[in-house]
């Protein structure tokens, strides 16, 4: 079985009285140490499944294997604690703790994991080795985005998932942010799962899922990913 | 307002509606506690007002040191806007209560006045002069019913007559006054002298010619609310010109009292002219009278010493009379002796011859008898012969009897024939025999012959002898004669003499008795003068006495009608006090009491108030911020800035108008009723209302709904004027700042990491920093005062009885002489239940400051002020020193505060008959219950010119328990010549009650804060929760456990949770002495005071509230939606 793999994952969301379908039977799968690109228009339920597997959300119906865990089964703390040592996250919008520097920032995230890493040492990775007493306030946007990923993993998870994590950026600094999510799973082996409604980003994928409507549509396999910086769009 | 707004406002309230009940709520607690207590106060007053007004209450009274007439009653009549005045009279009566007598205010009810009518709660007004009608409170004391009679008695003055024409009373019903508001409770404050209770009679009973008091109302005064300033200014204005006319009235009252007294006097001066006359009468007939006794007397003593004279004079004479006849007699005898002498020679001889002729006739008689004797013998010697011859005469006739007997017998014999030879021999013996008789009487008769003749012959002898003896005897005869004779001459001579002796004896006999008679006729007659003389003397005497007593008299009444006189000079004018009622206790306390609750009612509301804006304001700002996006969009759309305002600013106001109308609707009613129930027991009033005061509601909700509307309004016009694209744009969040604490980096790099973050937390968003700490250390701060108010109210007790008052007991006592008392004194020394007593002199006196205000309040001399120290502990405020009573006065704080004076000032104090004196002010001490002044018997003297009296004993009792205090206190009360004798465990007993009242409103306070603080901080928290949402659903997403998410958020809370009790403990304290200061309840001074357990209970109470209403977070955390939250910016 996948590292990773969706099976007829449904969700639907109940607004009142009107049942408004999320997912409607999704299934991919996503091998370990694999870069995954889901790509989708809005409201294609790309991000409905990156909560799902962030342990964010629950699902109507179907089953989530990760590392050979239905995580669909989790209960409120076993599911904190997934999220809390299998997950890294990355937002659109940082979403960093604005009344930390940027190392607080990393280590809020490391203090919990038990296999944490050195904060300091992700945001040496990052390329923030001097701006580690900033707070987000005082960085850029990418700068911003780089703390949100060092404190992803610094956590050590099996999977980083990213919700348009260049959403917000520049071109450049976008690529610089998709070179580090790209070096992070080529260099640490890490599970790397990214949303982007950009097509153009995936050739950098090892896999690349398509979605519309709920349902996935396409899964392409990629042996021969590109390195972002190849990538121009 | 377009419908997709209405839909929207719907919408809102339907998805935030947390927001909006809290905001609901806020403006429920501070609109409904602001109406509810203002209402308090309201409701109270009009209430009262209505009472005051049915009962036809009076505006303003007149009093005057001298009494008031029916002429003053004109007068004030004549007024302009006086409507109405009567005259009262009022005296302070004894009236037998269970346990003693009770001091009684008695009152007049004026004919033909419904002025102060008296509010009939059970039987009937009287109608008959010896009828009278009481308050409940009387006939709980006196133990009586309506039917029954209650007797009165005065303490009546020297030749004072009494006031009353009836004092027996029969009780007709129970009222209450509207003069005695608050005396008619349940509690009774029987300080010394104090009257606790009242009763009204008839004025008809009234005997006296004058008024104590005069009552009149004002036009138009009873239509306004006699709590509210409009009343006061208005009565106020009528007061001055009430007083304009004083100055006429009182030197009318003056001239009149002058003129009877003068007129008194003079009849007086008259009577005892008249009098006096009299008596000068009487005196000088008296001493007529002695004088004409002792010219009598004289007459007397001279015509007693004249007959002295005359009887001396007689006296003499017949002692010369009878000197003359002594010297005669003395003649005679010498005369006479010299016969006699002759006499007696003549005599002596005649004597011999008589001598010699005696002893011939003695030898005469001799023989005569010699002779006379042969006679005799020879005539014995016949006379025997005689006899024995007629013996035997006899014999022999004897012997011829026998013989013929015996022959007789013979011949019987012998014819008997019987021996007879026996009686022969008889015979013849016989016959013999009668011979030798025969024989014998034959010589007998020889001799007797023989006798004859011897007889014969001495007879011849015999009659020789007789012629001699007749011879001598004749002679002797003659001797004898002459003897006689001149016996006789000299006895004549002798007789003579000692006739005359007699006669001259008998003479001065009778000279001495006369004398004697006559000296003693004289000295009973000058004795009797004498007698006379001292009758006199005495009579002199006393009536010199008399006299010198009756111009003694005279004097004395002439002094006294000269004092009188001087008196009427001293008379003082009469003064005039025109009081509003501010002066009566009951209505002037229950002004206080209403206003004390008013008072509260603004300060506390006001704190309620700026903190339920205070989040009111933080929740609409939220409000606006969190929909900044909603709004750029809306106003991108072409929405006006007022039109997207609408919402919110609606929203705002359907909350809070919606709070605040439930809020009065249910404190409008409910809290004055809980309120009123408090006070009820303190003041009587037949009716208490709950109206809805419609400008106090619209206030209410105008105050409420518009703070919170302009607060709303406030954060909207940030917001709504900003450009559509700068709102649409994420707010940037608050950025990160290095807190002070991390330059010490050592500390801070000691601190746990999420302890670096909670304090970086607290100091990044400001204004819920502030709003947060404000909103926590509100309502710790009600709840710190709540508990402070009842804390400095439970102080009240042990800092007047332990730091002040220290005597177990006061005990007055009445009407006794200074005798009396040392007696009673040394009983009171004397009793086993005492430990240790004082003698006090204290009596009611009226300061009057230099401002016009005055108050009835105690003083108390004492003579020993050192010893005093030990039942009465004079603080002095300024140095905290304790003081001795000294001879300038001291007060007690509150009085000196309420009449504005100091140590250093000068007060007047003015006694009961009138009299007043300047006295400086020496201290203000310390004092908690009533007001008292003390000055020293020394400078009570210098102040008066008399020595006050002792007439109260502060005493110490010995170790009772409670039941042999009220068994010691209740003998006391029994004894007549106490008025008073409480013990301060039942006068503080009866404060505990009052303050007891006072606790319930303070619980009300607690409780509305306590409410109020759970809104808040839920507030608080929701408000907390909803701006930092991203960040918790960040964390969550992190993999934080749902307690490492309530710790994340909480650690905050509870960082500012205890910041603000600590700052809500400090500023309870503040507001304690704010409260406090504002309320000023007239007799009790409260020192404000938080106990260490009250700061610990509103410590405890807030991080209760504040831990429940966080613990409520914790669910409101769990359900943060992580994927909602990060979905967008928004």
């Amino acid at each position: 079985m996948a590292y990773i793999s969706f099976k007829n994952v449904t969700k639907n969301y109940k607004m009142g009285e009107v049942t408004i379908p999320a997912l409607a039977g999704a299934n991919f799968a996503v091998e370990k140490g694999q870069l995954a690109v889901i790509l989708g228009a809005s409201g294609a339920g790309k991000t409905t499944a990156l909560n799902i597997l962030g342990g964010m959300e629950t699902v109507t119906d179907g089953a989530v294997y990760v590392d050979g865990r239905d995580i669909t089964k989790l209960r409120g703390k076993q599911l904190i604690r997934y999220r809390r040592e299998d997950i890294g996250f990355v937002f659109q919008f940082y979403n960093l703790v604005p009344n930390l520097t940027a190392q607080e920032n990393v280590e809020l995230a490391a203090q919990i994991c038990p296999d944490s890493l050195s904060a300091s040492d992700m945001l040496d990775r990052v390329g923030l080795s001097d701006r580690k007493n900033n707070f987000p306030a005082q960085l850029s946007g990418g700068e911003q985005q780089r703390v949100a990923i060092a404190r992803a993993i610094a956590k050590n998870p099996k999977l980083l998932l990213c919700d348009e994590p260049t959403g917000a950026l520049d071109y450049r600094t976008g690529k610089q942010i998709l070179q580090l999510l790209q070096d992070t799973c080529r260099k640490d082996g890490m599970t790397v799962l990214i949303i982007t409604h950009n097509s153009a980003l995936a050739p950098m994928a090892d896999i690349v899922i398509r979605m519309a409507s709920g349902q996935v549509t396409e899964t392409i396999s990629n042996p021969n990913p590109i390195p972002i910086a190849q990538i121009e769009w | 307002m377009t419908k997709s707004l209405r839909k929207n406002i719907l919408r809102e309230i339907r998805g935030t509606w947390k927001r909006f009940v809290s905001i609901a709520l806020m403006a429920f607690l501070g609109a409904g506690f602001f109406v509810g207590i203002n209402a308090s106060s309201l409701d109270m007053q009009l209430s009262c007002d209505q009472y005051l007004d049915e009962q036809n209450c009076f505006d303003l009274e007149v009093l005057s040191t001298m009494g008031l007439t029916e002429d003053d009653v004109k007068a004030v009549l004549q007024v302009r806007g006086v409507e109405d005045a009567v005259g009262v009279y009022s005296e302070n009566v004894l009236v037998d209560i269970t346990d003693g007598d009770e001091k009684v205010k008695l009152l007049s009810i004026p004919q033909d006045s419904h002025i102060n009518a008296l509010y009939v709660i059970d039987g009937e007004m009287p109608d008959q002069a010896d009828e009278c009608v009481v308050p409940q409170s009387l006939l709980e004391v006196t133990g009586k019913q309506i039917g029954d009679t209650l007797t009165i008695t005065e303490t009546l003055e020297e030749e004072e007559t009494s006031s009353f024409y009836h004092t027996e009373l029969t009780i007709t019903g129970v009222i209450e006054s509207p003069l005695y508001l608050y005396s008619s409770s349940g509690t009774n404050e029987r300080s010394t002298g104090a009257v606790a209770d009242y009763m009204y009679v008839p004025q008809a009973n009234i005997a006296e010619e004058y008024y104590t008091e005069l009552y009149l109302t004002v036009d138009g005064a009873a239509e306004l609310n006699a709590f509210e300033d409009e009343y006061e200014s208005h009565v106020d204005d009528i007061e001055v010109l009430v007083k304009e006319i004083a100055d006429e009235r009182e030197a009318a009252r003056y001239h009149q009292l002058v003129d009877d007294a003068n007129a008194e006097i003079d009849d007086a001066q008259a009577e005892l002219d008249e009098e006096a006359a009299n008596a000068r009468q009487e005196i000088a007939d008296a001493q007529k009278k002695l004088d004409d006794a002792q010219r009598e007397l004289d007459e007397g003593r001279r015509e007693l010493n004249n007959s002295r004279a005359q009887a001396e004079r007689e006296f003499a004479a017949a002692q010369d009379e009878i000197d003359s006849a002594e010297q005669q007699l003395a003649q005679g005898r010498r005369a006479f002796e010299e016969q006699s002498k002759a006499a007696e020679s003549q005599r002596a001889e005649l004597v011999e011859t008589q001598q010699e002729t005696s002893q011939q006739l003695q030898e005469l008689r001799k023989q005569r008898e010699e002779t006379a004797q042969t006679i005799a013998e020879l005539e014995t010697q016949r006379t025997q012969l005689t006899d024995a011859m007629a013996q035997i005469q006899a014999g022999i006739e004897e012997l011829t009897a026998q013989l013929e007997q015996a022959k007789a017998l013979r011949e019987q014999m012998i014819q008997a024939g019987m021996d007879i030879t026996e009686l022969d021999a008889q015979i013849d013996q016989m016959e013999t025999k009668l011979i030798e008789l025969a024989e014998s009487h034959a010589g007998y008769e020889l001799q007797l012959e023989q006798l004859n003749m011897g007889i014969a012959q001495a007879k011849e002898g015999l009659a020789q002898i007789d012629s001699g003896i007749a011879q001598a005897e004749d002679g002797l005869a003659q001797i004898e004669n002459g003897i006689e004779q001149i016996d006789k001459a000299l006895a004549d001579g002798r007789a003579q003499l000692s006739a005359a002796q007699a006669q001259l004896t008998s003479a001065k006999r009778q000279l001495a008795n006369a004398r004697n008679e006559a000296y003693a006729q004289m000295n009973e007659a000058a004795r009797e003068l004498v007698d006379g003389q001292a009758e006199i003397d005495d009579g002199n005497i006393e009536l010199a006495a008399q006299q010198a007593d009756f111009d003694r008299e005279i004097a004395d009444a002439q002094k006294e009608i000269d004092e009188a006189r001087e008196k009427v000079g001293d008379i003082n004018k009469p003064t005039w006090y025109v009081l509003t009622r501010d002066g009566n206790t009951g209505l002037s306390s229950f002004n206080q009491d209403s206003s004390n609750l008013k008072r509260i009612g603004f300060t506390f509301p006001l704190i309620f108030f700026l903190v339920a804006v205070l989040i009111s304001l933080s929740s609409m700002t939220r409000m606006v911020e969190e929909q900044r996006g909603l709004i750029g969009t809306l106003g991108a759309l072409g929405y006006s800035s007022g039109q997207i305002a609408a919402k919110y600013l609606l929203y705002a106001a359907a909350a809070s108008i919606s709070g605040a109308i439930l809020g009065e609707l249910i404190c409008f009613r409910a809290l004055p009723t809980i309120v009123w129930a408090i006070y009820d027991t303190f003041y009587t009033l037949p009716a208490f209302y709950t109206p809805i005061d419609p400008i106090y509601a619209a206030a209410g909700i105008v105050i409420c709904a518009g703070s919170i509307i302009a607060a709303t309004a406030a954060a909207c016009w940030k917001e709504v004027r900003r450009t559509p694209a700068h709102l649409m744009r994420p707010k940037a969040p608050n950025p990160g700042k290095r807190v002070l604490l991390e330059r010490i980096t050592p500390l801070w790099k000691r601190l746990s990491f999420s302890h670096k973050v909670t304090l970086r937390n607290l100091f990044r968003y400001k204004k819920r920093f502030i709003m947060t700490i404000c909103g926590i250390a509100g309502c710790s701060m009600l709840i710190t005062a709540g508990l402070g108010l009842r804390d400095s109210l439970q102080l009240l007790l042990p800092l007047q009885y332990e730091q002040v008052m220290h005597y177990d007991l006061i005990a007055v006592a009445g009407d006794v002489t200074q005798d009396e008392f040392t007696e009673m004194s040394e009983e009171m020394q004397a009793n086993d239940a005492v430990r240790d007593s004082i003698a006090i002199h204290a009596e009611s006196v009226n300061l009057v400051a230099d401002s016009g205000k005055s108050y009835e309040i105690e003083l108390f001399t004492p003579s020993d002020a050192e010893n005093f120290r030990q039942y009465i502990s004079l603080i002095d405020t300024e140095s905290e020193q304790e003081l001795s009573c000294g001879n300038e006065i001291m007060l007690t704080e509150q009085i000196a505060d309420m009449l504005g004076v100091k140590a250093g000032d000068t007060v007047s104090v003015r006694r009961e008959d009138g009299t007043k004196a300047d006295v400086t002010i020496g201290a203000v001490v310390h004092n908690y219950l009533n007001h008292y002044a003390f000055l020293s018997a020394e400078g009570y003297e210098t102040a008066y010119g008399e020595t006050p009296e002792d007439n109260t004993f502060l005493v110490n009792t010995a170790e009772l328990n409670e039941a042999e205090t009220n068994a010691f206190v209740k003998k006391l009360n029994s004894d007549t010549r106490y008025t008073t004798v409480s013990s301060t465990a039942d006068a503080r007993s009866a404060t505990d009650d009052r303050l007891g009242l006072i606790d319930g409103v303070v619980v009300i306070l607690i409780g509305a804060a306590a409410a109020l603080a759970v809104v808040v901080l839920y507030n608080l928290s929701n408000i907390n929760i909803s701006e930092r949402i991203r960040e918790l659903a960040t964390i969550k997403v992190l993999g934080f456990y749902d307690r490492e998410v309530y710790q994340y958020n909480t650690r905050e809370t509870v960082i500012l949770t205890i910041l603000g009790t600590l700052l809500g403990l400090a500023g309870g304290r503040w507001l304690t002495a704010f409260v406090l200061l504002t309320m000023e309840m007239q007799g009790i001074v409260i020192v404000p005071t938080v106990n260490a357990g009250s700061y610990v209970a509103a410590a405890v109470l807030t991080v209760i509230f504040a831990t429940v209403v966080n613990l409520s977070t914790y669910f409101s955390l769990r359900k943060i939606n992580m994927v909602e939250a990060l979905k967008s910016v928004e």
